[in-house]
């Protein structure tokens, strides 16, 4: 189960990261904020579970990822150390069962997609669909059996996500759909402390 | 610490298949004179029809350990669709089953995937969200709480109302108390009774506490 927090920690990064360095090459963005949707849909569901949600990234380690609803929590990475907090009893208690040691895991591939280095992601195969279209697969077969591919639409601005798409099987995929994407924009160092 | 919690999420299920010890027996019951008469109090805190529930699931093991996952419940009629994701929203467990049949598995994530588990959450939403099967018996315990009572083969399952409007439910399997669903907090939807908090509590040595918190109720249109 670590490797499958690890993974959406991945997901989570990797259109930030992606935002902060155009394909093009690393480019002059250094953070992004948004509101997003997200779609978890399942066929035996008649509806997808929506939660709705915001971010701050600030390059080149610094997350804040907040859902909003359904059920509120708050994920931090700043200065190589990782917080979760989730919404019990009407008040935000911390998840004892997020570790540090997550860090070690992810910030080495922050950095590479940071210099614009996606061929050498060690987890995902990266491709391009088209002009405007990602696709990471799992390079291992572990990993495979959770996700079966990643799909990544740039939008029209240049370097950020419009979405991402989370194919975790032929029966369920996860879509978050970015709006309200500021960047470049400042952002107080305590929004990734509390 | 994260595959721990996550492995004690599948023990609270998988535990529920286990032989426990020091329950509590079933206790007597005074019939009333319609003892086969369900009040409706009792019958509305079971929906019927088409639904979906999303609940935050808090779980705690006797022995230690804790963790935190969204539950989907979707009923139609008597069939069952329920998943469990991470707060983050990805799919961890996803099955169906309709009474009767075998469970269908369509999602898994190991070590979602273990023997037993899929029948443990199968069988502890059934308690909580379905109409108890059997002959049913009406009356008062010797204290004077009023309560129904369905029985199939050895299975007993106890509803006791709550002045308000919520209920308890006990569970006995061989004779001894294998369930407790308490239900809080409690609104009225479509006629409906829908509790905001459930908690079930697994007795015995090897028990557990599984705190449910809605987080929506949808009563869906009817299939076409």
């Amino acid at each position: 189960m670590r490797s499958l927090l690890f993974l959406f920690l991945f997901l989570l990064i990797l259109p930030l990261s992606l935002s902060a360095a155009p394909l093009e090459g690393r480019g002059n963005l250094h953070s992004v904020q948004a509101d997003f949707t997200q779609e978890t849909h399942l066929k035996i569901l008649t509806r997808p579970l929506v939660s709705h949600g915001t971010f701050a990234f600030q390059a080149p380690e610094s997350l804040r990822w907040e859902y909003l609803e359904p059920l509120h929590s708050i994920m931090l990475m700043h200065n190589g150390s990782m917080e979760k907090f989730i919404e019990k009893d009407g008040h935000l208690q911390q998840d004892k069962g997020m570790g540090n040691g997550s860090m070690q895991f992810i910030l080495p591939e922050i950095s590479n997609w940071l210099d614009g280095r996606f061929a050498e992601n060690r987890v995902f195969k990266v491709a391009h669909k088209d002009k405007r279209t990602i696709v990471l697969t799992p390079k291992e077969q572990g990993l495979a059996s959770v996700i079966s591919s990643v799909e990544l639409h740039l939008g029209q601005q240049m370097g950020v996500m419009d979405s991402v798409t989370i194919f975790e099987g032929p029966d369920a995929y996860t879509r978050l759909t970015f709006t309200n994407i500021v960047v470049n924009r400042k952002i107080p160092e305590n929004t990734f402390l509390q | 610490m994260i595959s721990r919690i996550f492995s004690s999420l599948i023990l609270v299920f998988l535990l529920s298949s286990c032989s426990v010890t020091a329950r509590v027996p079933v206790p007597g019951i005074v019939p009333a004179y319609n003892g086969d008469k369900v009040p409706a109090s009792i019958l509305d805190s079971f929906p019927s029809g088409r639904w979906r529930f999303v609940h935050s699931m808090s779980f705690h093991l006797a022995a230690g350990g804790e963790g935190t996952a969204l539950g989907v419940v979707a009923l139609d009629g008597d069939e069952i669709r329920c998943a469990l994701t991470t707060v983050e929203g990805l799919v961890l467990f996803a099955a169906r089953e309709k009474e009767g049949e075998p469970i269908q598995v369509s999602r898994a994530v190991s070590p979602f995937d273990k023997k037993g588990f899929a029948k443990g959450l199968v069988r502890d939403v059934r308690t909580i969200f379905v109409k108890p099967k059997g002959t049913v018996e009406c009356g008062r315990l010797s204290d004077g709480t009023p309560l129904c009572r369905w029985s199939l083969a050895d299975q007993i399952t106890d509803v006791l109302p709550k002045k308000d409007g919520c209920h308890t439910l006990n569970t006995y399997s061989d004779g001894l108390r294998s369930r407790t669903v308490d239900t809080r907090s409690c609104t009225v939807l479509d006629s409906t009774v829908i509790p905001e908090d459930i908690d079930l509590v697994a007795s015995g040595a090897a028990g557990y506490s599984l705190n449910m918190h809605l987080v929506s109720a949808e009563k869906l249109p009817a299939a076409k």
